[in-house]
């Protein structure tokens, strides 16, 4: 789960490995049950879970653990319920991935496999759920002192906003629990098996990594097992440019690729990786999932993790289906995160 | 020979050095015909930006690396961004590399100064030449721009050497045409108000060594030149054609006078400088055939010239389709001057073109001996020719028989009979027939003789004869027949 995490996320998203710890500690068996989207009731009452704020801020102000529970007891407190009350991720990947594992274990909620992203974005906005209308509120922040705000009624592009001033005043990041959906809008509109993807992602790239070896990579291994994967190379981290005057990273990175064919390939980033850029074209782009391997452990980096002189398999793995439906695909596009690299010349 | 700016030139103009070459190092010798200051906004707007150098004011990053496989594509020269060179990644240099695009990174330059700066080094032929041309307009303002004058003010001005150009490329003023194998730079001076561009008068330049960028500037000045001169053209045409006029005039009073002259008639010949005492040797020169009217009046300044440069000190008027010149002595005009005489007007005609003829005068004393003279002149100019036994140049000197041939085969009513009566030979455009038969008229009716002169077998000269009796329908056993003809051959024009 941590592998694919990783890799869902993109470069981004956040490290996954201390709510895994998390995870490991308030649920030390290891196993839990997960209701399919498709055996959800029409009914059924799905409340969506996960990290806001500055994953950072998270890595070095750990959670207690209890938070997540926490918010997600404040909302179904509010929202008085008496159907029946499932727990979800809004994001699986990086460390949101395993926030809706860590809250039904610790409240034997049970767990249903759908979100709103099914991979790593940078809004809490940026979901399919909100691409479809549904309300992210009522929503519940809550911080490892116990701070607690619920909102009630904020559009989704406000959400983010207020969302982001809040979790700067609760010490950059909180937990969170909302976009309340009936089961019929979380299997209509979410991304369905999000956790077993990245179930089988993590277990596809952990057995690339002990296949490699020799003229094996690591990338050329996954994408040949991943539908719709491609590899584009390996090679090594020659160059690299961030700015943080946005408030968030936004960068490149030069990955001169190894071999006769030997060539630079330019990752753009903003949080996640977003395109690669090849001999002066686009050659993947969000909401792909773009994937730089470390070759000798294996591990998907982050964005934040990349260094000089680092050797990777640069792995394009297909998005979620979702995201490719008309009615969703504009909502990830690169123009609408900020990237306009469509510039017309006659 | 081009001076167009090279990328290097510009770059190094401009102040920067090799560290702000970021991609595209090969390639700076690649020419920069225009700066344009570009935005996203804009790129899609430029319509050939071929051979230009673009100032960008963004986009920069990855947009700017995906740009550069079309501004290549585009042909552009150049691209400068105005950051610094750190901010240029390996990618984007690496790719400008491989396309052979330079890009230039300016560190501290606003994009529109840049764009202002690299601009002006583009363009700094044209601002030269404005210069230039300015500062000769200011010379030539305000004054009469003779010949003189204008090839002063643009050697003193701007170093250029340049001569006014009279029809036949007569020299007014300047240094003589050279002809080389160089570049000419010739501008016609064209009077105000005149809408066709056919003039008489040019400014010419020759240049051994030149660039564009000189012929560029040569070519303005001169052109700014000539509008000055223009005015002293317009005025020069109306004072030579009233002086040319006048001077017709009043040669017509003395021809017609026949030596007894009203004495306000001599006032005027004395008032034009002309000498009517001593001893004169006329001239006529006239064009066969006569050209269109246009024609003889740009001709008689060709005419002049080479009547002037044959006998010095000689008056030429133009009289009708031909023109009368005559040469004055204080003295008896000895045989062996007469002869020198004869021989300049004789290479005076040669100068001039095949499509000239013309004939000197006895020398003569006095009024009466001038108008003698000129008449003599113009019969033997009307009698001179090109055809077969006839010469371009006809003298006193000539015999009273062949003046008697001559003024038969030279009146327009003869010209024209024999024309008809030699159509058919003529129609058949076999010329060894009409040299045959000149040739046997010529040595009467010899056909050995003819034979021999044309380096031809005797029965081929028999077979030609016949074929002209076939072509005329006459026979050639008749004498009379053979003295028409004979007169008809001398009277053919060329």
């Amino acid at each position: 789960m941590e592998l694919g995490a990783r890799l869902l996320g993109s470069g981004g998203a956040g490290d996954p490995h201390l709510m895994t710890q998390l995870l490991r500690s308030a649920w030390p068996q290891g196993v839990l049950s997960v209701v399919e989207a498709d055996d959800l009731a029409p009914d059924d009452l799905v409340i969506a879970v996960g990290l806001v704020g500055s994953v950072t801020a998270f890595a070095e102000k750990p959670a207690a653990g209890e938070e997540f529970a926490a918010a997600f007891q404040r909302l179904r407190s509010h929202l008085g319920s008496d159907r029946s009350i499932l727990v979800s991720s809004y994001e699986t990947a990086g460390v949101n991935a395993l926030s809706a594992l860590l809250v039904s274990a610790q409240l034997h909620v049970p767990i249903v496999d759908v979100d709103g992203m099914g991979r790593g974005l940078s809004w809490v906005n940026q979901t399919t759920y909100d691409a479809a209308g549904l309300a992210i509120c009522p929503f519940v922040l809550t911080q490892p002192a116990g701070h607690t705000f619920l909102v009630e009624a904020t559009p989704g592009n406000e959400a983010e906003r207020y969302v982001r001033s809040l979790t700067v005043q609760m010490g950059g990041w909180s937990s969170f629990a909302g976009y309340p959906l009936t089961g019929a809008q979380a299997k209509g509109f979410g991304v369905v098996d999000a956790l077993a993807r990245c179930l089988s992602l993590g277990r596809a790239l952990s057995e690339a990594h002990q296949q490699s070896g020799g003229d094996v990579a690591v990338g050329r291994s996954l994408a040949a097992t991943e539908p719709g994967g491609r590899y584009l190379g390996r090679g090594r981290v020659v160059d690299m440019r961030w700015n943080y005057a946005a408030g968030y990273p936004v960068g490149s990175l030069i990955v001169m690729l190894a071999g006769e064919d030997g060539r630079p390939l330019r990752v753009e980033a903003r949080n996640e990786y977003l395109a690669i850029i090849d001999l002066g074209e686009v050659v993947a782009a969000a909401p792909e999932i773009i994937g730089l391997i470390e070759t000798h452990s294996g591990i998907p980096l982050l964005a934040e993790q990349v260094v000089r002189g680092a050797e990777v398999d640069i792995v394009i793995v297909a998005p979620p289906v979702r995201w490719t439906e008309p009615a969703f695909a504009e909502r990830v596009s690169l123009s609408r995160v900020g990237y306009d690299l469509e510039i017309g010349v006659s | 020979m081009s001076d167009l700016v090279s990328l290097q030139e510009l770059i190094t103009t401009a102040g920067f050095g090799p560290d702000a070459v970021m991609a595209g190092a090969h390639q700076l010798s690649a020419v920069v015909r225009e700066i344009e200051l570009q935005s996203t906004d804009t790129l899609g707007l430029m319509a050939d930006p071929a051979d230009h150098a673009i100032v960008f004011q963004g986009p920069e990053g990855a947009a700017f690396e995906l740009l550069l496989p079309k501004l290549k594509a585009l042909r552009v020269a150049a691209a400068f961004v105005c950051t610094e060179p750190d901010n240029v990644l390996a990618s984007t240099r690496w790719l400008a590399d491989r396309i052979g695009l330079p890009v230039i990174a300016c560190l501290g330059w606003p994009p529109l100064q840049l764009a202002q700066e690299l601009r002006a080094i583009v363009h700094g032929s044209v601002v030269e030449r404005g210069t230039v041309c300015a500062q000769i307009a200011r010379e030539l303002a305000g004054k009469t721009a003779d010949p003189g004058l204008v090839v002063r003010t643009l050697a003193e001005s701007a170093r250029i050497t340049c001569s006014v150009v009279g029809a036949d490329d007569i020299v007014l003023a300047g240094p003589p045409l050279r002809r080389p194998g160089g570049v000419t730079v010739r501008v016609p001076v064209v009077a105000p108000g005149r809408v066709t561009v056919t003039t008489s008068l040019w400014l010419v330049s020759e240049l051994n060594v030149v660039t564009q960028r000189r012929a560029d500037l040569v070519g303005d000045a001169l052109g700014i030149a000539a509008i000055a001169l223009s005015a002293w053209a317009a005025s020069s045409r109306l004072e030579a054609q009233r002086d040319a006029t006048l001077k017709g005039n009043v040669l017509l009073q003395l021809l017609s006078s026949r030596g007894d002259a009203p004495a306000h008639t001599v006032e005027q010949a004395t008032t034009l400088g002309w000498r009517l005492d001593g001893w004169h040797t006329a001239v006529c020169v006239r064009p066969d055939p006569a050209p269109d009217t246009a024609r003889l009046e740009t001709l008689t300044a060709k005419v002049s010239h080479a009547l002037a440069s044959a006998v010095p000190e000689m008056e030429v008027v133009r009289m009708g389709t031909a023109w009368l010149a005559w040469a004055t002595q204080t003295s008896t005009v000895a045989p062996d001057l007469f002869d020198s005489h004869v021989a300049a007007v004789r290479r005076a005609v040669d100068q001039l073109g095949r499509h000239f003829v013309g004939g000197v005068g006895a020398p003569q004393l006095g009024l009466l001996g001038l108008v003698d003279s000129l008449i003599e002149a113009q019969q033997l100019a009307g009698a001179a020719g090109r055809a077969a036994g006839r010469n371009p140049v006809e003298d006193a000197r000539v015999s009273p028989t062949r003046r008697l041939v001559m003024a038969a085969v030279s009146g327009r009513e003869v010209v024209a009979r024999s024309a008809r009566l030699l159509a058919a030979l003529e129609a058949s455009n076999d010329h060894a027939l009409l040299q045959t038969i000149e040739t046997y008229l010529a040595l009467e009716s010899s056909k050995a003789g003819t034979a021999e002169a044309l380096h031809l077998h005797r029965n081929t000269v028999t077979k030609r004869l016949d074929k002209i009796e076939s072509v005329l329908q006459l026979s050639l056993d008749d004498p009379e027949t053979r003295l028409a003809l004979q007169l008809a051959c001398r009277a053919r024009t060329t």
